[in-house]
Formats: structure tokens, C-alpha cells, sequence
């Protein structure tokens, strides 16, 4: 089989009940890109992902990962795959009966064996690559909605993961906490270094960091091109959703 | 309601099955136990002190009243010991650590649900039946048998000033008949009950708390659940135990 992307999904299909979700998803995503997935609410972006990440199985379809099949894989095998992965959840997830530091080394704590000195540095060197100093012993409830986003992007490089998973990064965010985060998002991809791949209706974010879009439309991805080539898309669904034009 | 219900059933039996498997696979993760114990255990005191400590004097006064009318105000103590080790105490201390702890693992975990930090911690190799459940389940395990034996001496130190103190009791007649007739057995099946509560209390709040739906509301619904299940459970297996432990009938 012909699997040249560091993540490459064929023929996905994933159904709650009656409603079919994913209707044959295909995506290539190529080792260092930033790969976005947009399409409006409901279209099943979450659930794409949850696939992904391995929370959820698909009921067709394969997942590839370094050319290995791995949606099928055991929870064994997952625990192997988790330590290249990380996700950033939409609501950031930190977990808040911890400090900020907590947070970050939790990975850590299960995934290397690194000595409790070694994790704190780590903890500390990632939260400073976000810009976040001096908040290690923080509490995540005295935390602004952009810093946790912060944190959890902290949490999230910890592992330096070869893929990096967002959802929806920018909601609910201000427009100049957008951009920072955005930003962030760019050099964690250069720095870390790593893969992402982005879930996301935020068009202004999509532009600015894609390497590659795809829109996911009714359970399908119905286009894939460079940020540029999606703007000028003749695609009716496409055109209007950039455009904002309701249906 | 009842493809519901054993629905539900079935699922805290997976749960808890789940839980154990990991037991003994070694998986648990042992960094909350102790917080959960001093959550259930440590500061459940003053709750579980306030009502034995009344649950033994109400028995008592009301005990005394009777026992007045017969003319045999001495059995006072030996009445009140046995039903307050086997029945009142552990069955109270169970409903009030559901009320207290029951709820607020459902919370808990239910927020945690919905606010993706159950997805988090599978993302982050952190199994959550390890990490959530199966130290709750051990630690209410424990301390529930542990908060009732506790609560057996505040209820009979209540049911003693009740009877001596107001009611004029002979001390001596009132200890001397409470250990006469009163079996170490007694508060053997109290404990045993109270450990099997312990374990319905938490299966009952982690599941609640894992299968919460979105929302405040999947939350609050969770909570709610979680202690109105937990408490008439209690109620029926206190019943079952006192069924098919054939000591508790012996008495």
C-alpha cells in the first residue's frame, strides 16, 4: 500500500446510531506540516480526531501512523503510540485539582523516567518556551483562558511528541491572545520539532499557520491544497464558507 | 426502566470488575489514596461524630421510655449496644459518606468528564479506572468500616450520657447489661456491612461521575444519582446482608 504521509487516514467511517459522522475520510498529513482541518460545527471534526488520537475506534477505514496501521492497535500498543502524540484540548483539559507544575510533568511521571529534579526542569523549560515563568505553583483555577491554553501546549510538548493534536486552539480566545497562540503554535512546530494537526472553524488562524487545509464537509474531506489555493477555490461549499455566506 | 436499570447494573459491575483487574495487575496508581482517604475518612469525622452521637442518644431516650413502661430500665444499654453496632451505626455512617463523599466523587470525576479531563489523561497514558477509580474504591473500602467503628463508640458514649446521665440509668447495670448481651460478632457484621458499603458508596459516585452526560447539568444529574442510588442501595443490601449472614440472625 502506498503510505507516504507520517499520518495518513483511507476511508474512515464513523456512525453514532443511525447518523453517519465520517462518510470515507481520506487525509495525508507529511512529516513537519501544520495540517488544519476546517468545516463548520457538526461535521464531525471532533470525532475525526477523536479517531486520531485513539479514543475512539472507527467502525471502517484505516489509520496510519509511520506506515503502521494503528486504529486497530491494542491498548498496549496505544500506550506505545501516546508517547509521540500529545493533544491540546479545546478547553485546555489541565487537570485542576493540581498546580500548573503538576500539569506538565504528569506526562513525564508516566511516560520516562526521568528523577524528580529532571521533570521539574523540564516542566520549567517548557512553560518558558510558551512564555510562561514563575507560575509553576499556581493553582489552574487562577489561571486566564489564555494561559491555560499556554499550559496546556506546555503539557503537551513535554514529551517533545513527533504529533501535536489541537482542537479548536483559538475559541473563546481574544484576538490578540489568538495571534500569541497562533504564534505559538508555528514555533512549536519549528522548535520542538513536530507535526500538527490542527481541528478548527477559525479562518484568520487557518491562514496565518497552515501548510495545508482540507475542509471536511458532511463526513467528507471535499477539498485539500495549500492556504492561497483554498481562498481561491471554486468549490461552491468551500467559497462559501471562507466567505461566510450562509447556505 | 428496568432494561435500564439493569443496564446500569451492569455497567458498575464492569466497573468495578475493571477496577479489580488492575488491582492485581498492579496498575493502580497509589499517589491519590492517600488523599482520598483523608477526603473520605479525616473529614468525614465531625459529620459521622454529630450523627451517631445522636443516633445513639435518640435510641436511647426512646429505649428508655419503653423499657420504662415494662419496668426493666437496666436492658436499656444492652438494647441500644446491639442496634446501634449492627444496624444504625453502620447503615447511617454509609448514607451519610454517601451524601458526602458519594457526591462529590460524582462531581468530581462527572466535571472532569466534561471538561475533557478523562480524554487528557488517556492521551497522557493514564489509565482513569486506575487513576480515579480503583483508589477511591480502596480507600472508602477502608475507611468506611473505619469511620463506623468510630461512630460505634460516639454512639454508645451518646446512648450512655442519654441514659445514666439524664435518665438516671444505673451506670453499672447499663454497661454491665450492654457487654452481658452484646457479641463481638455484633460489630463484626457492622463492619462487614460498612465495607461492602464503602464499595457501593464509591463504584456507584465513579460511575455517576464517568457516565455524566454534557453540561452542568449532566453534572448535577450525576450527583444527585450517584447519592440517591448509593443510599437506597445501602438500604437493600443492609437487608440482604442481614439475610445471609447468619450471625446477624443469631442475635
Amino acid at each position: 500500500m502506498d503510505i507516504k504521509g507520517l499520518v495518513e487516514v483511507k476511508g474512515l467511517w464513523k456512525k453514532f446510531g443511525g447518523n453517519e459522522v465520517l462518510r470515507g475520510v481520506d487525509l495525508r498529513i507529511m512529516d513537519g506540516e501544520i495540517f488544519v482541518v476546517i468545516g463548520r460545527s457538526g461535521v464531525g471534526k471532533s470525532v475525526l480526531l477523536k479517531n486520531l488520537i485513539g479514543l475512539m475506534r472507527p467502525d471502517r477505514g484505516e489509520i496510519y501512523y509511520k506506515g503502521r496501521e494503528i486504529s486497530r492497535a491494542s491498548q498496549r500498543e496505544w500506550k506505545k503510540i501516546r508517547k509521540e502524540f500529545a493533544v491540546v484540548f479545546q478547553h485546555s483539559a489541565l487537570f485542576d485539582s493540581m498546580n500548573v507544575e503538576d500539569n506538565v510533568e504528569f506526562g513525564l511521571k508516566r511516560m520516562t523516567r526521568f528523577s524528580e529534579n529532571e521533570m521539574r526542569r523540564r516542566a520549567r523549560e517548557c512553560l518558558s518556551m510558551v512564555g510562561l515563568e514563575g507560575i509553576e505553583n499556581m493553582k489552574v483555577s487562577q489561571l486566564s483562558g489564555g494561559m491555560k491554553k499556554r499550559v496546556a501546549i506546555a503539557r503537551a510538548i513535554a514529551l517533545s511528541p513527533k504529533v501535536i493534536f489541537y482542537d479548536e486552539p483559538t475559541t473563546g480566545l481574544d484576538p490578540i491572545m489568538s495571534s500569541i497562540i497562533t504564534e505559538l503554535i508555528k514555533r512549536m512546530n519549528r522548535e520542538v520539532p513536530s507535526t500538527s494537526l490542527i481541528i478548527t472553524h477559525d479562518l484568520k488562524f487557518t491562514f496565518q499557520a497552515a501548510s495545508t487545509v482540507a475542509m471536511l464537509h458532511h463526513g467528507r474531506i471535499i477539498e485539500v491544497g495549500k492556504p492561497e489555493e483554498m481562498m481561491r477555490s471554486e468549490n461552491p461549499i468551500v467559497k462559501r464558507f471562507i466567505e461566510g455566506t450562509p447556505e | 426502566m428496568i432494561s435500564g436499570f439493569v443496564e446500569e447494573l451492569g455497567a458498575i459491575f464492569v466497573l468495578v470488575w475493571k477496577a479489580i483487574a488492575a488491582f492485581f495487575k498492579g496498575e493502580g496508581e497509589w499517589e491519590g489514596i492517600v488523599k482520598q482517604m483523608v477526603s473520605i475518612g479525616v473529614e468525614s469525622v465531625p459529620v459521622v461524630t454529630l450523627t451517631t452521637a445522636f443516633s445513639g442518644m435518640v435510641l436511647a431516650l426512646n429505649s428508655y421510655i419503653g423499657f420504662s413502661r415494662l419496668g426493666a430500665i437496666q436492658y436499656t444499654g444492652s438494647v441500644v449496644g446491639i442496634s446501634l453496632v449492627k444496624e444504625l451505626i453502620p447503615v447511617l455512617t454509609g448514607i451519610v459518606i454517601a451524601g458526602r463523599v458519594g457526591a462529590a466523587m460524582a462531581a468530581e470525576i462527572g466535571t472532569m468528564k466534561v471538561s475533557e479531563q478523562i480524554d487528557a489523561l488517556y492521551t497522557l497514558n493514564a489509565d482513569p479506572i486506575s487513576y480515579l477509580v480503583l483508589p477511591r474504591i480502596i480507600a472508602a473500602v477502608f475507611m468506611v468500616p473505619v469511620l463506623t467503628l468510630y461512630g460505634d463508640g460516639i454512639g454508645l458514649i451518646g446512648a450512655y450520657f442519654v441514659s445514666v446521665v439524664l435518665m438516671g440509668v444505673n451506670p453499672s447495670s447499663f454497661t454491665t447489661f450492654l457487654f452481658m448481651y452484646m457479641e463481638p460478632w455484633d460489630i463484626i457484621t457492622g463492619l462487614i456491612k460498612a465495607l461492602s458499603f464503602g464499595a457501593i458508596i464509591a463504584a456507584i459516585g465513579c460511575y455517576k461521575g464517568i457516565s455524566a452526560k454534557e453540561g452542568a447539568e449532566g453534572v448535577g444529574k450525576a450527583t444527585t444519582s450517584s447519592v440517591v442510588n448509593s443510599s437506597i442501595t445501602i438500604l437493600i443490601i443492609d437487608f440482604i446482608w442481614g439475610k445471609i449472614l447468619p450471625w446477624t440472625l443469631r442475635g
